[in-house]
């Protein structure tokens, strides 16, 4: 709509003396310049549109027009998920239920390094490490307090080798509130339960990370 | 998941996606004339119909109230023969059930007139003396006979 | 004597029957309208909900607020519900038990009741958004029983008759619907607005005062508050199918209607609802009856 131009007084103006002027040519000029009109329509004041305006307030037409919107609505498809055996899409970086993941060894990722306890803006996660018997340094405890986390996403953003993620999982709910309180083997085990979503989940966005 | 290689972004569709139905679609308003015409054609049939009927049925009902007035004598008659059995059968009833009372009188109480009557002319007695010898249901139901039809 | 309590214990039965079947069918409706499901999970395609519902209300704790009026916050659904259900008397339901000369004079009489339970309810709760939702409610029903005194009066006119079986009988050479369309157009605004539905709602906007006049109540209490609005819902669909169309069967689109209106329209203006029933409805109302029941007279 490039050619269209919004109304303007001047144009306006210029359009009537044009008119005082040059009665007979007004016509073929207006069909040059390409102008919108987008004021207010002039009420139609003729017998006829008197009467269809009556007739539309007196009748309630348009309610009645409405009343056949809302009925049209009936045999659309309905947009509801049948929730317990649908379930909408997920993102790959959907951030749900956490999980410790390990490498394809089973040796535990974390390395204790606490930049997840640190960056945690609700404060949720309680780490403890000790260096083990091998020598490597390793958690003795690892607690997420579910109840506390919001979800951010930051854990799995500070860890430096993927250890903490956020699985797709969203429906881990407890009948009570101390099962929410994750610890190590909580975590792990989600981990070894969700491992083949989540590392599908990292290689479709690892271009973005 | 698609592995990392068969991974695509969602785009949008080839060639671009369609013009945005942007104008706005003014309906049609309807003919002002055509829906007071419809209107008044309706009201008027209707009013038509409604009186022309109404007039048969008023007709009607004269003719159902005049033979409801003609055949009313006879069963006021036949109320009325009722209602004098039923007051026999009242005395009947109260002379087996008080023969052994000395003193007693019918329809007095020891020769002592229930109602103040003069002229000794028929009295209306309330429904509870009417049935006092018959069932309470029978008398409910002759009390609300008038419900059942 | 017996037949008619078991008549009218039947009937009972069965209107609380309809009442729940009602929620259901509203809450599938404004689904479908609305381009969802409704319930559909509980049984089959969720049809024993109401029942559900019914079963939670009624276990859940009773809880009063601390500073209410506790004996008449506690009688006021009972009351409530007793209206209700008393209004389906004046309709011969079985056996033609109870057929009343002036069964209208009736519905008019106890439709008039029930605002003072609307008040009660909200006036018992001693708590200022119930309060404020029954003094809106009750300005509302008040002003449109006038409207709905006058269109009522104007259909009694046709049949001389205040008996609610003559005044269906009105309708059997044609439908009084369309001697006056305009007024039955209003009868149908004046019975949403009568039993408080949307878009006339503001005994219980939800989006200005939380619930309205019912606040307080929840479980057994709401229920009867419940039961007896939907009742009187299904009530006025029977008296308008009575007074508009010939057959009782047209209950049932009125019934539909008025959930089609909730789905479909905004709820209107406070002041504007007030200013349409006393400056539109009732003079418009007025001024049909006195220029249309003359002919009946003429003719």
């Amino acid at each position: 709509m490039a050619s269209m131009r919004v109304f303007c007084a001047s144009r306006a103006a210029q359009n009537l003396m044009l008119r005082a002027i040059r009665p007979g040519s007004f016509a073929a000029f207006a069909t040059k310049s390409h102008w919108k009109d987008v004021s207010r329509e002039d009420i139609d004041l003729s017998a006829k549109g008197i009467a269809s305006r009556s007739a539309t307030s007196v009748f309630f037409i348009e309610l009645f027009k409405g009343f056949g919107v809302v009925f049209g609505m009936i045999f659309k498809e309905p947009a509801t998920i049948n929730y317990p055996f649908e379930k909408g899409p997920l993102s790959p970086r959907f951030r749900g239920e956490h999980a410790l993941r390990r490498y394809p060894s089973g040796e535990e990722r974390c390395i204790a390094c606490k930049l997840c306890e640190a960056i945690c803006p609700a404060q949720a996660i309680t780490i403890e490490a000790e260096e083990r018997a091998d020598g490597s340094r390793r958690t003795t405890r690892y607690d997420i307090d579910m109840t506390k986390c919001i979800y951010c996403g930051f854990c799995q953003e500070a860890c430096p080798v993927d250890a903490i993620v956020e699985g797709p999982n969203f429906e881990y709910s407890t009948e009570t509130r101390e099962e929410l309180l994750y610890n190590k083997e909580k975590l792990l085990s989600n981990g070894d339960k969700w491992e083949a979503e989540i590392a599908a989940n990292l290689q479709a966005d690892y271009l973005y990370r | 998941m698609a592995s990392a290689g068969g991974y695509t972004q969602d785009l949008p569709p080839q060639g671009g996606y369609g013009p945005i139905d942007w104008a706005k679609r003014i309906p049609k308003r309807l003919n002002g004339y055509a829906v007071f015409g419809g209107f008044i054609a309706v009201t008027a049939a209707s009013w038509t119909i409604f009186i022309h009927r109404r007039r048969i049925e008023k007709r009607h009902e004269l003719e159902v109230n005049d033979a409801r007035i003609a055949v009313f004598p006879l069963y006021e008659a036949e109320r009325h023969r009722m209602l004098l059995r039923l007051h026999r059968q009242n005395r009947d009833e109260e002379r087996e059930l008080m023969k052994n009372v000395p003193g007693w009188e019918l329809g007095t109480f020891y020769g002592e007139p229930v109602y103040h009557n003069l002229r000794d002319r028929f009295h209306h007695v309330t429904l509870e003396e009417l049935y006092a010898h018959s069932k309470w249901y029978d008398m409910y139901t002759k009390a609300f006979e008038k419900l059942e039809h | 004597m017996i037949q008619h309590l078991i008549s009218t214990i039947i009937t009972y039965l069965l209107i609380l029957l309809g009442v729940a079947f009602f929620t259901l069918l509203e809450r599938k409706a404004l689904g479908y309208f609305q381009i969802r499901k409704g319930p559909n999970k509980l049984g089959i395609m969720g049809i024993p909900q109401p029942l559900a519902d019914a079963l939670k209300l009624f276990t859940k704790e009773w809880v009063t607020p601390n500073f209410s009026n506790y004996f008449p916050f506690i009688l006021t659904p009972t009351i409530m519900l007793i209206l209700a259900l008393s209004m389906w008397q004046l309709f011969p339901s079985f056996m033609l038990t109870s057929q009343m000369t002036l069964g209208m004079f009736l519905f008019l009489c106890i439709s008039s009741l029930t605002v003072y339970t609307t008040l009660m309810a909200g006036w018992t709760s001693n708590s200022k958004y119930a309060l404020l939702g029954a003094i809106r409610a009750m300005a509302q029903t008040i002003s449109y029983e006038v409207t709905m005194t006058l269109i009522i009066m104007f259909y009694l006119f046709l049949t001389m008759e205040m008996d609610i079986v003559s005044v269906r009988m009105t309708n059997s050479p044609i439908w009084t619907i369309t001697l006056f369309f305009p007024l039955s157009v209003m009868w149908l605004a004046v019975i949403l607005a009568e039993t408080n539905r949307a878009p006339f709602d503001f005994a219980e906007g939800e989006s200005e005062l939380v619930s309205g006049f019912n606040i307080e109540y929840g479980g057994a209490g709401f229920a009867f508050l419940f039961m007896a609005e939907y009742s009187n819902i299904l009530m006025m669909s029977l008296m308008t199918s009575c007074l508009l169309t010939s057959t009782l069967i047209m209950s049932i689109p009125v019934a539909i209607i008025f959930l089609w209106a909730r789905g479909s329209l905004p709820r209107y203006r406070y002041d504007l609802l007030m200013a349409m029933a006393w400056k539109s409805f009732l003079p418009f109302s007025l001024a049909t009856l006195i220029a249309l029941t003359p002919l009946l007279f003429y003719f």
